[in-house]
Formats: structure tokens, sequence, C-alpha cells
């Protein structure tokens, strides 16, 4: 089904549940990971992406169409990531271990989470970015998203996220050298 | 399951078909948002039309004090001069105690000398033949009489 069919159905009343569980099954999984990527716990990720979908649910008629779909349901995903992770720096604030400390240590000890140790240390370095970097490389790394879309749901210019994702990955490199780690590549 | 390549992060075989029935049970329950004004245009709107009312309305209020300051001034200043006034004669004079009947006579007095200055006033206006005939003279005719005509004029 096209964003355009999908769009329709979910525009009338009467096929809006249908339109929705179409909704759902389409876009669950990428929704999912994205969240997972910056939040890393499963549980988090999990309530997250419930919570997303509601949000969606209960805003329908306010997306006019002048975007996609799909970048409609990821910018209200990546705001809803960044809330709930500002929201858990400030419960930090007043804590001895930092976020990013907490946020690996249960990352060491999740079951979900099969790495190496190169993974892991990758996993260490990629915290030590400022949310916003880390949301531009998750999407570029991981999800593999081209910088004409992540132009349309970030709503920033393409060479900013461009100069944003090299800037990350410079940083990266220079935090996995200093754990002697040597000859990690990042696609452009 | 994996996510994309190299992503290390995995969750169970049926996590997502749980997922999806989870996200559609809750959507049932969710209750629906319910928004005062339907759309951006909408509360554009009606924030330009309060914001035009805050402001006549402040202005009201600025330019309404300020005439309110000063006949309060003024009235305070009054309500000084007077209170002085008043200290400087409980200190100085003492009022005098005057009956009804001589408040009476002093406004009968007051009355006749009244109605005396208009008389004189009148007489002082009254104008003799000669003076008319004067004034005929140089007056125009018609507007003479009308005067008279119209004004009740006893010749």
């Amino acid at each position: 089904m096209t964003d355009t069919e999908l769009f329709e159905l979910l525009k009338d009343i009467s096929t809006r549940e249908k339109g929705f569980s179409v909704l759902v099954h389409d876009f669950k999984e990428r929704v999912y990971w994205q969240i997972r990527h910056m939040v890393l716990s499963h549980e988090d990720s999990n309530d997250l992406v419930q919570e997303v979908f509601i949000k969606v649910f209960q805003n329908i008629d306010s997306f006019k169409g002048d975007s996609t779909l799909s970048t409609w349901i990821y910018r209200i995903a990546l705001n809803h990531t960044l809330n709930f992770l500002s929201s858990k720096r400030q419960r930090y604030r007043f804590k001895f271990t930092s976020i990013e400390d907490a946020m690996f240590e249960s990352l060491k000890s999740d079951t979900s989470f099969e790495a190496d140790e190169i993974e892991l240390k990758l996993q260490k370095a990629i915290l030590l970015l400022p949310d916003k970097q880390r949301l531009v490389f998750n999407l570029r790394y991981y999800d593999e998203m081209p910088f004409k879309e992540m132009e349309q749901i970030l709503e920033t210019t393409e060479s900013s996220l461009k100069a944003t994702y090299h800037f990350a990955a410079k940083k990266i490199k220079e935090q996995l050298l200093k754990d002697e780690i040597h000859n990690f590549d990042f696609p452009d | 399951m994996m996510a994309k390549n190299k992503s290390p992060f995995k969750v169970t075989n049926n996590y997502f078909d749980d997922l999806e029935k989870e996200i559609l049970a809750k959507v049932q329950l969710a209750p629906k948002k319910k928004y005062l004004f339907s759309n951006s245009k909408t509360l554009i709107r009606y924030a330009a039309a309060l914001l035009l009312l805050l402001s006549v309305g402040g202005m009201v209020l600025w330019i309404q004090p300020s005439d309110l300051s000063d006949a309060s001034n003024q009235i305070s200043q009054s309500q000084t001069i007077d209170s002085i006034g008043q200290n400087v004669e409980s200190l100085v004079i003492d009022e005098p105690t005057i009956s009804s009947n001589e408040i009476e006579s002093f406004k009968n007095e007051n009355h006749k000398a009244q109605t005396q200055v208009e008389q004189q006033a009148f007489q002082e206006l009254e104008l003799t033949e000669e003076e008319l005939d004067y004034l005929e003279y140089y007056l125009e005719m018609d507007v003479l009489n009308d005067y008279i005509t119209y004004n009740d004029v006893d010749l």
C-alpha cells in the first residue's frame, strides 16, 4: 500500500482503524530500531514505541499531508525519544553516575545485546556524543537512512547533517583509537 | 531477529507480532484527543483577536489612570488646602453662632440688594427717545422693526 492510499484510509473515520493497523504493521520495526539505538534498553524502547503509535493515532487529524506519512511518524518518534532522554538526564542530574555510564552499564548486562569487545567499545564511544549528534549518527550508520530523508525528518539542511555525521564519526574514531581499536571505518 | 546490518541489538522471534497486537489494543482504549482549536489557522485567528482586545483594553487602562491620577491629585491638593484652612480657622477664629431668623433676614436683604442692582442696570440700559432716534438714523429700519417685533420692546 502506498503512502497516499494509507493516508486516504486514515482520513476516513470509517476506515481509520483498518488504516492504522496497516500503519503499525508497516512502520513498527523501523520505529522500534530507531528508538532502540538511541535509548539502548529494550524495555524503554518497548514503552516508547507504543507511546509513539498512540500519539500518532491521537494526532492523525493534524496530519495534513505536507510531508510523507513516514517522515511524520519518524519525526514524532525521534522527538519523543529525545524528550525521554532529556527527562531521564534531568533525573540523573543529582546522581553520582552520569546517564551515559548508567546506560552503558545496563547495556553490558543486557541479554538482548549480543556484541563482541569492539562493538561494546563502539557503543561506549557513541554514548559520548551529544543526543542530536548521536541521533544523526545512528540514523546513518545503523538505519542507513539517506541524508535527503533525514533532512525531511529533522527539518535541517543536508549539508549540516553531513557535517554532523562526519564530525560524530571522527569523534568516535578518536575514542576507539584511545581504546586501541584501529582501522574502524564508517560509511560516508 | 536482528535489526539492520551491524546492529548488535536483538529482540525475541515473535516480538514485533506481539507489539503490533499490544499497540492496537492500547489504541482502542486510548481516549481520542480533542482540541479546542481544530487547526493552527483558527488558533492564530483567536490569538489575534485576543491580542487586539488586550491591546485596546491596555490602551484604555493606560489613558484612564493618568486622568484619574490627575483628578485624585487635584482632590488631594484641595483636601490638603481645606485641611490646612480648617486647621488655621480652628486655631485663630471661633465659629460664630447664627440663628435661623438672622439667616433668613440676611437672605432677604441679599435678595433686595440684588433686585436693586438689576433694576439700576436696566434703567441704565433704557434709551431715551432722542437716543432711539439717533440709533434709528444709523440702523436700517427693517432690522430695527424686526428687533422691536421679536423682542417685545415697548417704545
